[in-house]
């Protein structure tokens, strides 16, 4: 790496950590919260990427020709559709917009199933589910080995691509990734996202809340496993966080919360922290993390409270991450966009804890004007100066 | 109908065959993290 780009780098890393402790850092840090919007940038097609992974890191790293950013949550492209599609699947699929990637709802597991994966969870998940989800592990027994071979080739094709993409961001940007190879999973959500979809998992917790439980424990030391690869210090942990807004405290208390503070405790007493996606709004669970987790643990990322608001409720007690609306990014003037970004700096800037970014992920290229992000993010950089 | 084999099975053969993949660490950790990848896809 130039050494005007490691000496950027250095002093990115140094601002994060700073802020994140509740130090003020030399200026506010810019966090991009992009996916396949960098592709749509780009003008790039993610069908034509990802049959030439070699491709993606120069097409996906454009943008930071000119949109100002500091720090990156995630590089690349996030599924191997191809791997899956040699699987059978066709759960996930590249939109209409030719960049953008989707997927469907491919929850096969059924309400009478609890009792299969409580008593063996891998045997379940892999060898009985696999095949509900996967037509191409019905065939032989030789086909099906072939299918997965085949699949995980083009998985680490797909891994070694989105890698090149980080270290093109960080050598020639100077980007930092801010989270690393530690994933804090809590198990309620692996049922929500991957077992029995939104619904079930809801109607379950009503009908058969002890079998939930019960397969919540059966599932921790799988994903307890993943904190394996969490890094001491930094760069941080991450979380997905998708159920617990759909979740009452009663309910986020006693049944996602128990699995989701050892995890994050975990990672704590690595000399590390966890950042949390947030999805949707937290507003009646905020209090919950504030009285069990200790200064500095974790950093919210809100998607859908008021980020200042978001502040005023935590304080001093974890670093907040947020900005202007993608709405009004897409929606508004530069002007009131600005004005925006000027307003959330006074209120959450000062004393530390606190990145700038998006509150969504950036998906397709029509979720933000733009020029709006690029004048935000340049202005950000320079008001935000301590 | 369907052979009955298990697919950890199948994942135990594939950590043993360096055939296609020669790289012992990235063979074992692709192989492990296809429990996961099953799992959540």
């Amino acid at each position: 790496m130039k050494q005007d780009v490691q000496t950027l780098y250095d002093a990115r890393v140094s601002d994060i950590i700073k802020t994140t402790n509740h130090n003020e850092p030399t200026h506010v840090p810019i966090l991009g919260n992009i996916l396949t919007w960098a592709i749509g940038y780009a003008g790039g097609n993610t069908n034509e990427l990802l049959d030439n992974p070699e491709r993606v890191p120069d097409t996906w790293t454009k943008f930071y020709e000119d949109v100002y950013i500091d720090c990156q949550f995630f590089y690349g492209l996030s599924t191997p559709i191809r791997a899956l599609q040699r699987l059978g699947s066709n759960a996930f699929f590249v939109s209409s917009d030719k960049h953008t990637i989707q997927h469907q709802e491919h929850c096969l597991m059924r309400e009478e199933d609890y009792e299969k994966l409580i008593t063996d969870p891998i045997d379940f998940c892999v060898n009985e589910l696999g095949k509900r989800k996967f037509p191409e592990l019905n065939k032989s027994r030789e086909e099906a080995k072939q299918a997965i071979q085949d699949a995980m080739v083009n998985i680490i094709r797909h891994k070694e691509s989105n890698e090149q993409c980080k270290i093109l961001a960080k050598e020639k940007y100077g980007i930092v990734p801010i989270v690393g190879n530690g994933k804090v999973y809590p198990v309620l959500d692996v049922i929500y996202d991957r077992l029995r979809g939104f619904r079930g998992t809801l109607i379950d917790i009503r009908r058969q809340r002890d079998n939930v439980k019960m397969a919540c424990d059966s599932l921790y030391p799988i994903y307890q496993k993943l904190l394996m690869n969490v890094e001491e210090g930094f760069p941080y942990a991450h979380s997905t966080l998708h159920c617990p807004t759909f979740l009452s405290p009663k309910d986020f208390k006693e049944i996602f919360w128990p699995c989701m503070k050892d995890f994050v405790m975990e990672v704590y007493k690595r000399g590390s922290k966890t950042l949390l996606f947030m999805e949707g709004s937290w507003k009646s669970l905020y209090h919950i993390l504030k009285d069990e987790l200790p200064n500095d643990s974790i950093i919210c990322m809100s998607e859908a409270d008021d980020i200042i608001e978001v502040k005023k409720l935590i304080r001093d007690q974890f670093t907040v991450v947020g900005g202007v609306p993608t709405s009004t990014l897409k929606y508004g003037s530069r002007r009131q966009c600005i004005d925006e970004a000027k307003k959330i700096i006074d209120a959450c800037a000062p004393g530390g804890g606190f990145i700038f970014s998006t509150e969504k992920s950036l998906c397709t290229y029509g979720d933000v004007n733009a020029e709006n992000l690029m004048a935000v993010n340049n202005f950000v950089h320079e008001y935000g100066k301590y | 109908m369907t052979e009955d084999f298990k697919i950890t099975d199948l994942l135990d053969e594939l950590r043993d065959d360096p055939s296609w993949c020669q790289d012992d660490a990235l063979r074992m950790n692709i192989v492990d993290s296809m429990i996961y990848f099953i799992i959540e896809n």
